[in-house]
């Protein structure tokens, strides 16, 4: 009690931080996002007020739903191989088994720092059909080339993989960094009750990691619900509409099909959508560790 | 130790070195394909992909070089991110600060807008922050592209700094305001240290996301010498359509200097990371 | 201490990056686009284009010509690749903060006109009649609206023409280019059988298969007749002819007509295998004359032949007939006056005049003017064949330039669709039709 008391008395400062920063921001990200609602209830070209007539069109639209399918497929899998993968192999890190771990840190950390385009643009390469890393693999074993990028039925799985080989990294030295905080005592304690690592890891490692899981998965989450960058580059929502996202039906709206306003509604209809599967995810997180 | 464990503990050595080893491997490798790719000619390229280059040239740098201003390219990614980082942090951090410490009115929905910026689609901004811009005639300068990049990174940067202040006892305040500093000291000089492990992840988030962000680079600004390395790539892809290797090297060359500082500072953002560790 | 050493550390780095940094701008400052401060009595010019590549170089030599010749004017480019260009043209366009001049298609003018951003040709177009008596009969079509003038066209040809490699077709047992739709699926087995593409295309960015091939392909089934109906509204899509244009393309991709990776490779990788034999037949625009009289191998300059698509049974369309006209051009910020007009309009005629055209076509270009005297022996022979396949031949709409943006994406990615048995050729002339219905 004496606690917050202390904190609200010294809450004085709080403009001379608060309204500075948070005017930036608000010029910045506020503004420009009130201005894109306000495309949205316009017509295109902006002459006439349309109301709700673009989101209840969004509402029917089968290519949105359709390309949040694809966002909701492509979380899922960057949730389990992105965080999942992530806090395996960091779990490997606590088991003092690991030779060279600087090394190994090095290696599985690099892809992150690479540009989304960049990357998009090297996978799309391995990717290749005649000259791809894969198809020359695929040949080593005397196996068939396969169309990657081209056939509808992967190409989705296929532009999931340098998503989740790019980002691994990230998660796992946040783990990593949260493992390290772990008190060696605990660590010790369940070693010497003779926990084995599965063990360690489940019931010791896993429960203290919480708050950073949370951390991390948000994290995942949002990021790929708004992924452009990658997609844009290899196979740009195609073939047809194969491989479609949310941000790149808006990006093909806005600036291919010169439908500024409908664009517009994508998105907001995106930040909607985002906002809800968020909400969902932490209430449930949050209800998981109440218990 | 038990005595029945230690073949286990061998398979398990064994193991956990293989899956590690592979893993590092499969990380590694496309990133050193792309290194040793961008040193081959276009038409040993064509001929085997994965060979190494036979006899390495330089020739797709010396290339690189020929075409645009990778000089002043370079010059302005670093320009921005060096200003934009520490920027970014020192904002993010005080907002953090306030938000998993001190109540005040309107504290709920400052942070609704604030983390709901997450989840903003970047391009749904490009046209109104244009509009924006040039009426408020702030195109096409050196610093245009600094505020919007501060502001599309303070989110992440909010949550990540709310989430670790968090877990940080407040003991340690009380007992910098019985020694009787005031509030400015206790957040900069004793909280702010101690987020040093997640500063470490807010820098790197950051610094990716400044040095490789292409849209508004593109846009807000149109001067040739204010071009960021994003847009001079795909002037250098624009040049090069059937250039594979021409390509890669502008890859290459776009991500060496990151990689560059990335191995440089491993070890200390490691360290960084995980010191001054706040047992919670 | 660690903090101190960790900064020092930082700056160091920071210092020689910027130090290289510097060395690059130091070498290359002179071979930059603008020499140092213009004095304050020059006119500056912007002009947005994305002629950046190969093909682009004689256009940016006439703009480095210009401003030779013209020293009090600061002529500045704002180039960017096509895809950001056009990004940058959009978000420009919401604001009017466009460049003095610009490269415009059809439907970029028609966003821009309705806002006044785009100034009129038809005064300086009257002043000046040999410049405007140059130009190609029907070039201006595209750019015009209620008789006034916004654009002048860059090129004029034709957006369909099949390149064949004659060898391969000898050696597949076809003597010569097929004339009917029968003779040409027949061919298309023939060189499949032995193991080639039979015609590679690259439409990653689904622009290629829709205005290079498929605009042709649905002439021939709908005639001109239809499609300017479908704009008027009489005509729908779901109209028995158009639909069966989209049953022959479907055809052609079941029975294995194109490469493979088809949709995930540029046009650049698809000529790529036609250079490599690979590949029997590319179907490209004419700017593909000036990529392989430039870039093929010898052999192959030497083999290829050109063709159109033959005449489709019970086609309702004219089987002499290609789609083509004058794509792109330039047009000038209506803000302009005085002086900076009289610049603009006089660095557009450097680009459009004779001796431009002069330029382009002993380029292997195609100027949108009639060169009235060109050196014949500067052409390639593909050229010169290309010049000669046009003679008897007549334009019909390009789908990507005649019909807005969002109908010409709706189509153009559902014939990606339809080329990987994605939909059926109803469920897509419903689904273009219902976007034609949600506009005027």
């Amino acid at each position: 009690m004496s606690n917050s008391r202390l904190f609200k008395l010294r809450a004085g400062p709080a403009f001379r931080y608060l309204v500075p920063i948070f005017s930036m921001y608000a010029f910045t990200v506020l503004l420009p996002l009130l201005i894109s609602i306000y495309y949205s209830v316009f017509n295109e070209g902006g002459t006439k007020f349309i109301g709700l007539q673009n989101y209840i069109l969004l509402a029917k639209d089968n290519d949105f739903w359709f390309s949040v399918k694809n966002n909701i497929i492509l979380t899922i899998f960057s949730v389990l191989g992105q965080v999942g993968f992530a806090f395996l192999i960091a779990s490997f890190f606590m088991t003092k088994l690991l030779k060279l771990e600087g090394l190994h840190r090095i290696a599985i950390f690099l892809p992150v720092v690479l540009a989304p385009v960049v990357t998009g643009y090297l996978w799309s390469l391995i990717y290749n059909y005649r000259m791809g890393v894969l198809n020359w693999l695929l040949n080593l074993f005397n196996a068939d080339p396969v169309l990657w990028l081209d056939n509808p039925n992967y190409v989705l799985y296929s532009v999931s993989v340098p998503l989740i080989w790019q980002y691994i990294g990230l998660y796992f030295i946040i783990f990593l960094a949260g493992m390290q905080n772990i008190s060696k005592e605990v660590l010790e304690a369940s070693e010497i009750d003779g926990a084995t690592w599965f063990k360690k890891t489940a019931y010791v490692i896993f429960p203290l990691l919480k708050n950073v899981m949370s951390v991390a998965l948000i994290l995942c989450i949002t990021g790929t619900l708004k992924v452009f960058d990658h997609i844009y580059v290899m196979t740009g929502g195609g073939p047809g509409r194969s491989s479609m996202v949310m941000a790149q039906y808006a990006y093909n709206n806005a600036f291919t099909m010169s439908r500024l306003s409908y664009g517009s509604t994508i998105s907001i209809g995106m930040l909607i959508l985002c906002a809800i599967i968020v909400l969902i995810m932490s209430r449930w997180i949050g209800g998981e560790s109440e218990k | 130790m038990r005595k029945s464990s230690s073949i286990t503990v061998k398979l398990g050595y064994a193991g956990t070195n293989l899956i590690v080893f592979l893993f590092s491997l499969s990380a590694l490798f496309p990133i050193v394909w792309m290194l040793y790719s961008s040193l081959k000619s276009n038409k040993e390229f064509s001929i085997s992909t994965m060979s190494l280059p036979s006899s390495p040239t330089l020739e797709n740098y010396v290339n690189a070089f020929n075409i645009g201003n990778i000089g002043s390219a370079i010059f302005s990614s670093l320009l921005n991110t060096i200003i934009t980082v520490p920027l970014i942090i020192l904002c993010a951090f005080v907002i953090g600060y306030f938000f998993s410490r001190i109540e005040f009115k309107g504290k709920k929905i400052m942070m609704v807008l604030f983390l709901s910026g997450m989840m903003i689609p970047i391009h749904a901004l490009l046209v109104p922050l244009f509009v924006q811009f040039k009426w408020m005639g702030m195109l096409d300068t050196r610093f245009t592209l600094i505020l919007p990049y501060i502001a599309f990174h303070l989110p992440v940067a909010i949550f990540l700094f709310d989430s670790f202040i968090k877990g940080i006892s407040r003991e340690i305040e009380e007992a910098a305001y019985m020694d009787g500093s005031s509030f400015d000291y206790t957040m900069f000089r004793v909280i702010f240290p101690i987020c040093l492990p997640i500063m470490s992840t807010v820098a790197i988030l950051s610094i990716l996301g400044t040095w490789n962000e292409f849209s508004f680079a593109l846009v807000l600004n149109k001067s040739s010498e204010l071009f960021t390395l994003p847009i001079w790539l795909t002037f250098f892809s624009g040049q090069h359509t059937t250039d594979y290797t021409g390509k890669i090297a502008g890859l290459v060359l776009t991500s060496l200097p990151i990689i560059v500082m990335y191995l440089f500072f491993s070890n200390k953002i490691m360290t960084g990371m995980t010191a001054g560790a706040v047992k919670g | 201490m660690l903090m101190r050493h960790r900064k020092m550390q930082m700056l160091l780095i920071i210092l020689l990056i910027v130090s290289i940094a510097l060395i690059g701008c130091g070498k290359n400052s002179s071979a930059g686009n603008d020499d140092g401060k213009a004095p304050s009595d020059k006119i500056t010019l912007t002009i947005g284009h994305f002629d950046i590549d190969d093909n682009g170089a004689i256009f940016r030599d006439a703009l480095e010509k210009f401003r030779k010749e013209n020293p009090e004017i600061n002529l500045v480019e704002e180039a960017v690749p096509h895809d950001p260009y056009r990004v940058k043209m959009t978000t420009l366009g919401a604001s009017g903060e466009l460049p003095d001049l610009f490269v415009a298609n059809g439907s970029m003018l028609l966003d821009y006109i309705p806002k006044g951003y785009v100034g009129t040709f038809n005064e300086a177009l009257d002043q000046d009649a040999e410049w405007k008596n140059g130009f190609l009969p029907n070039s201006f079509d595209e750019f015009t609206t209620d008789g006034k003038i916004y654009g002048v066209p860059t090129a004029m040809f034709s957006v369909h023409v099949i390149y064949y490699n004659k060898e391969l077709f000898k050696q597949a047992g076809i003597a010569s280019f097929p004339q009917t739709w029968e003779e040409f699926t027949d061919a298309i087995l023939k060189l499949k059988d032995n193991g080639l593409t039979p015609i590679a295309m690259g439409n990653k960015s689904n622009v290629p298969v829709g205005s290079v091939l498929f605009g042709t392909l649905a002439d021939r089934y709908t005639g001109t007749a239809w499609f300017k109906a479908v704009k008027e509204g009489t005509a729908k899509f779901t109209d028995p002819e158009f639909v069966d244009s989209l049953k022959a393309l479907q055809k052609l991709a079941e029975m294995g007509a194109f490469n493979p990776d088809i949709n995930s490779i540029d046009g650049d990788m698809a000529r790529t295998l036609y250079f490599n034999k690979q590949a029997a037949m590319i179907v490209d625009g004419a700017w593909a004359v000036t990529n392989i009289s430039r870039d093929a191998p010898e052999d192959i300059q030497k083999a290829t032949g050109l063709a159109i698509l033959p005449a489709v049974p019970g086609g309702k369309g004219d089987p002499m007939s290609v789609a083509g006209g004058s794509g792109w051009s330039l047009a000038f910020n209506s803000e302009l006056t005085g002086a900076k007009k009289d610049a603009a309009i006089a660095l557009i005629k450097s680009v459009s005049g004779q001796e431009y055209g002069r330029t382009k076509i002993e380029n292997n270009g195609q100027p949108p003017v009639k060169v009235e005297e060109y050196d014949q022996s500067k052409l390639s022979p593909l050229s010169v064949d290309y010049f000669e396949l046009m003679n008897d031949k007549k334009f019909s709409p390009i789908y990507d330039i005649q019909l807005s943006p969002a109908l010409v994406e709706v189509i153009y990615k559902g014939l990606q669709d339809l080329l990987i048995g994605g939909v059926t050729p109803e469920e897509l002339s419903k689904k273009i039709q219902s976007v034609r219905d949600t506009m005027k």
